[in-house]
């Protein structure tokens, strides 16, 4: 499956890390959500250490009519916009509201240490 | 954090986003088979083909396995991914199959449209006539059934090796009526036992065609049905000669020698790039690989022609990506829909972020391929130089040619006068000789020797 390479926004701290993710469809799917994590450690304020991810389309806003495609998009938009007000991993989002700057930093060496 | 990473439950049964690309993306039924597995869909098919083992009459046919010749996007259901079968319109105007619509509504995601999550009011059964009515989903127009039905498949039997290919609403026709390669349960008596086994059509006859027969090369025991596979996988007398080197190989074998035969004559591995020779593989090797440009220049040519398609992909996926962004952007209709943006950021993002960046794109693109161009230009007036330095020298071959023409002609016309010179000496010599025998009888009578000799260079001078 192609995937546009460069979805994630330039200057993001997951720039040109390599995640490894796992996707998993149960027998209903598509009527159910895929259960997708992470494998790769990452350092963001919505996929907790366990590699879940906290994203509406995973769970309550769910359609048939998104694919593995849209979702990995999904995911990727994710990536270019943490959004620390609606936290899955607790420390991270409260470093991420307190230093950003520095929250980036350590996202970055994380990004360059495990995404590799 | 480090360590309860590895201790995530892993009772399910997973895979790694790779494999997850392949079956994916390679068999969209496959990963949709289990969806909407209701009313048309309960087949007695294979995976590899169709058999029929129940009454011949209402077979069902599982359409979602069909393989189409083409399926144009916008005639695939936006739940299963195929070609709509049975489609069904909503209120707000988008059409499902009528399955996955149906199931979509059952299942905990609950009546919404799975496109834009509108609430859908419908009644389920009606208590008293067992009649489904639905209020805000209804049957599509008639005329979109009728493009869908007409697609063009291809035979459910293909893996077999049917080929038939044909409109989608003539397969269960073909199927149950006609393919060769459908299946039945064989009724034929051995050893008053029926048969029972699942068999191709076109091996039922008279006979069962589970019966041992003798393999008319090898004399092995096959059936009608495992003859075709032993001829051409297992017998070792099923020679077949090659048309290289002429020796004789079983059928199995044959593949794997054309390969690696020496002497057989093939295209030169250049050709798709303009190359005409053709030739045995030994003098390939040996000396055309030395000599052929196309195949000096193929890595190169292939490294293009990867890129080229590289680009093509990234290009075909951000113009169906843009598409569909401006399709909703244009429709109102952009909610945050696989996305975690906002709308707004999202539109914002869309006006100037993404549009700069496939610009500068497409230009450095456009300057790469331009270099590129360049460079393919150079090598071709290298090429043209190499052709005319060719033709100079064809030029001065043909000079030498009449050069040579002209001096052969001399040298006929030397030979003629020779002869010429030849005859006359021969001439004076039997002149001289008569002359000689004259004298001697005669040498009383006849005068002088002075006379003689001033006689015959008389002669001599009159016949010069």
């Amino acid at each position: 499956m192609s995937l546009p390479k460069r979805i994630i926004r330039v200057g993001s701290p997951y720039e040109g890390g390599k995640f490894k993710l796992e996707l998993f469809l149960p027998d209903d799917y598509p009527m159910v959500a895929p259960k997708v994590r992470f494998l790769t450690k990452i350092y963001h304020p919505n996929i907790d250490r366990l590699g879940r991810i906290c994203l509406d389309v995973l769970k309550a806003n769910w359609s048939p009519a998104l694919q593995v495609r849209t979702i990995l998009l999904s995911i990727q938009a994710l990536l270019s916009s943490p959004n620390p007000d609606d936290p899955l991993a607790n420390e991270v989002a409260e470093d991420w509201k307190n230093d950003e700057q520095n929250a980036i930093k350590t996202a970055k060496q994380w990004t360059e240490t495990y995404a590799v | 954090m480090d360590s309860n990473t590895d201790m995530v439950d892993d009772s399910l049964v997973a895979q790694s986003l790779e494999d997850v690309h392949l079956t994916a993306s390679d068999s969209p039924q496959e990963r949709r088979g289990s969806s909407p597995r209701s009313v048309e869909s309960t087949p007695p098919s294979t995976p590899n083909g169709y058999d029929i083992t129940k009454e011949l009459e209402d077979v069902p046919i599982d359409l979602r396995a069909l393989v189409y010749i083409s399926m144009p996007e916008h005639l695939n259901c936006p739940v299963c991914q195929l070609p709509f079968i049975n489609p069904y319109t909503t209120i707000c105007g988008h059409t499902f199959c009528k399955t996955c619509i149906m199931e979509t509504i059952k299942s905990p995601l609950g009546s919404k449209c799975p496109l834009d999550r509108i609430e859908l009011n419908y009644n389920d059964e009606r208590p008293d006539s067992g009649e489904t009515t639905f209020n805000d989903i209804f049957p599509a127009p008639i005329i979109l059934s009728n493009i869908t039905d007409d697609l063009q498949v291809r035979c459910l039997n293909e893996p077999r090796g049917c080929t038939w290919v044909g409109p989608r609403w003539q397969i269960k026709q073909h199927l149950v009526n006609n393919c060769e390669h459908t299946r039945f349960e064989c009724d034929h008596e051995i050893d008053n036992k029926v048969c029972g086994k699942l068999t191709e059509r076109r091996f039922l006859g008279f006979e069962c065609p589970h019966q041992p027969l003798a393999c008319d090369k090898c004399g092995e025991e096959v059936t009608l049905v495992t003859k075709d596979h032993h001829l051409m996988n297992e017998c070792t007398k099923n020679l077949r000669k090659c048309l290289g080197c002429n020796l004789e190989f079983p059928e199995k074998v044959y593949e794997s020698h054309e390969k690696y035969c020496e002497k057989i004559y093939i295209k030169c591995p250049g050709s798709q790039y303009g190359c005409e020779w053709r030739g045995s593989r030994e003098v390939l090797h040996e000396i055309h690989t030395s000599e052929c440009v196309f195949l000096k220049l193929s890595n190169y040519f292939e490294k293009q022609e990867t890129k080229y398609t590289d680009l093509a992909d990234e290009n075909r996926m951000l113009r169906s990506q843009l598409s569909t962004i401006l399709d909703s952007i244009t429709q109102g209709k952009l909610t945050n829909l696989g996305y975690s943006l906002q709308l707004e950021e999202i539109m914002d993002n869309q006006s100037v972020e993404p549009f700069k960046l496939f610009d500068n794109l497409q230009e450095k693109d456009f300057i790469q391929l331009l270099m590129e161009f360049e460079v393919l230009k150079t090598d071709v007036n290298r090429l043209r130089s190499l052709v005319s330095e060719r033709d100079l020298d064809k030029q001065l071959v043909t000079v030498l040619a009449n050069d040579n023409v002209q001096i052969k002609d001399e040298l006929d016309n030397h030979t003629v006068a020779l002869t010429s010179i030849k005859q006359q000496i021969q001439f004076m010599l039997m002149d001289r000789r008569r002359l000689r025998s004259k004298f001697n009888s005669t040498e009383s009578v006849i005068p002088s020797e002075q006379d003689s000799s001033s006689s015959t260079s008389n002669r001599f001078t009159n016949k010069l």
